[in-house]
């Protein structure tokens, strides 16, 4: 009797309480998201250009632009895919050459004929999302940043971009992979799974752009170190960036380019977890015997 | 030889079944019970951050619905409650067994709280089995004799931390894709302790994560028994573990877990 009645309450409260900290929702996007990618030209576009050689997910260190490109062959498929509005901006930069970008645009990102050309245009991609999300870009001097120091008090938001580029060095293969990378991302992971929302500690805490750095440098540490406890701190990064996301949208600040970034990840995060599962199931279907 | 049990929750089949056959043991003496309250705002704060909502369901599910399902049918011999019918252990809950053992039980917040290392320092352990109930301090290490028997759900050194059951079946990198259990003696680190004895436990083809802990439970009971024994009959304890010979590990995303379980199971996500 006390079951009968004790057992919807209960589901209900479970579900109000998902809903209140956007578990539920984040789920059923998670898994909309994850259908629909499964046909995207976008994942196909990113496992091609990302594992030609078997190696493994290459992706991070050549997201950005990998975005670009996407972008540039099917700029509104992205809002298409996630039932959000058009990216006018977006769109049109993706349809013109680079030195055909509005002015202000082309001032701000420093283009010119001979760099455009000798650069080639995804090389701007970066700064471009940078510029037009409010993020500001990486300065040398900051990715060069001491960065073990950053882990003893709080993590400032702009930590999160050195940590971000340090990996990213290590990706591109101009930096050696160092003790000192991998011990600090060993650090970065305690710390947040320890912390969470704790993690940042100066006035940025809580922001859109704070969790959706984050969890790109967790995707991208998991590839360097092939260790699935990034992967897994990136997941929950890219919860808090769900929450952010939502939270701008009901107060119609979000930036069409703030979805394109976290979709950007979910797609990151998804081919991440198929590279993963597919490596974990050949390994042990192979080896594992049953009982 | 004198055993103070520790426990997370008056509740606990596992901390039940330890009591009582670390109490059935020839020259061993359960001196004392101390049990963690649950209404207990700090611990339901510290857990709702590491669990999430799935907490209320494992509440619900422990206090409500556990105590309160009929027995319809024998249990699997392989389970904690197989365990318990083959002992022919009556009660359901260590306060009741307390009762009925006539052994002191100590009701405390926190482990770490004065209250709790009095109780201790009273019941002159030689030796704490804990079954769970939050992190212990170095004082709580100090005063539990021989020191505090813990039976971590993972193959220690490698798998540290939580959801260790999970983290071997999405970690494909490294040769130490096993589950088991490991018997260690606590100290300060996590999971770091001088490890006893480590029981490798294979998995069955299908079978789900909760199934599997279901059937390895028994075994950490097994392995507390044996811990016990081993300190009782004078058996040097091994130097701690070296830092740098394991990992890590913390609570998965229900992503990740899903995509263990899947691996666990051997049933592909595409093709379900």
């Amino acid at each position: 009797m006390l079951r009968a009645l004790l057992d919807p309450v209960v589901e209900i409260a479970c579900r109000l309480l998902e809903d209140a900290v956007g578990e539920k929702e984040h789920r059923k996007l998670s898994a909309a998201l994850a259908r629909d990618l499964n046909f995207s030209p976008l994942k196909s576009l990113l496992e091609t250009a990302c594992d030609p050689h078997g190696e493994g997910l290459k992706l991070a260190s050549r997201g950005w632009a990998n975005l670009g490109d996407w972008l540039r062959v099917h700029p509104s498929s992205i809002s298409r895919l996630a039932g959000w509005p058009e990216t006018p901006w977006l769109a049109d930069c993706a349809l013109l050459p680079v030195t055909e970008w509005p002015e202000d645009l082309v001032r701000d990102l420093g283009v010119t004929t001979e760099n455009a050309t000798a650069r080639g245009p995804d090389c701007f991609w970066p700064a471009l999302v940078e510029l037009r999300t409010g993020f500001r870009p990486l300065t040398k001097a900051e990715s060069l940043q001491p960065i073990p120091a950053l882990v003893k008090g709080g993590l400032p938001s702009a930590g999160v971009w050195a940590a971000l580029y340090w990996v990213e060095l290590v990706l591109r293969g101009d930096m050696r992979e160092t003790e000192g990378c991998a011990q600090y991302y060993d650090a970065l992971v305690r710390k947040f799974e320890l912390r969470r929302e704790g993690l940042f500690s100066d006035e940025k805490k809580g922001s859109f752009g704070s969790w959706v750095r984050l969890t790109q440098a967790f995707i991208r540490a998991s590839i360097v170190f092939r260790d699935p406890r990034h992967l897994n701190a990136a997941l929950k990064a890219h919860d808090f960036a769900y929450r952010s996301v939502v939270a701008a949208t009901k107060g119609g600040r979000a930036l069409a380019a703030q979805k394109l970034l976290y979709c950007f990840n979910q797609t990151c995060i998804e081919l991440s977890l198929s590279t993963l599962e597919r490596e974990c199931r050949s390994r042990f279907t192979d080896r594992h015997q049953f009982v | 030889m004198n055993v103070v049990v520790v426990s997370p929750i008056a509740t606990s089949l596992y901390s039940l079944l330890v009591a009582e056959q670390v109490a059935r043991e020839p020259g061993v003496v359960v001196t004392g019970v101390l049990l963690r309250r649950v209404l207990n705002p700090r611990r339901l704060r510290k857990e709702f951050a590491r669990d999430g909502v799935r907490l209320l369901r494992k509440v619900y599910q422990k206090l409500i619905v556990a105590p309160t399902v009929p027995r319809c049918a024998p249990p699997p011999a392989d389970s904690l409650s197989g365990l318990r019918d083959r002992c022919n252990l009556r009660q359901t809950s260590i306060t009741d067994w307390v009762k009925v053992r006539k052994v002191p039980l100590c009701r405390v917040f926190d482990l770490n709280e004065p209250a709790a290392l009095a109780f201790l320092r009273r019941c002159r352990a030689d030796v704490v089995c804990f079954t769970g109930g939050g992190l212990l301090r170095s004082e709580f290490l100090g005063a539990a004799g021989a020191g505090v028997l813990n039976v971590h759900v993972g193959i220690l050194p490698f798998y540290r931390g939580m959801d260790v059951v999970e983290w071997p079946w999405a970690w494909p990198g490294v040769e130490h894709g096993q589950t088991g259990a490991t018997l260690h003696v606590m100290n300060a680190g996590l999971d770091t302790g001088p490890i006893l004895q480590v029981l490798p436990f294979d998995r069955r083809r299908g079978e789900s994560f909760l199934a599997f802990r279901e059937r390895l439970a028994p075994r950490q009971v097994e392995l507390q028994l044996a811990g016990v024994r081993a300190i009782r009959d004078g058996a040097a304890v091994p130097p701690p573990q070296s830092t740098e010979d394991g990992l890590q590990f913390y609570v998965m995303h229900p992503r990740m877990r899903l995509l263990a379980e899947s691996v666990f199971t051997d049933i592909s996500l595409s093709r379900s």
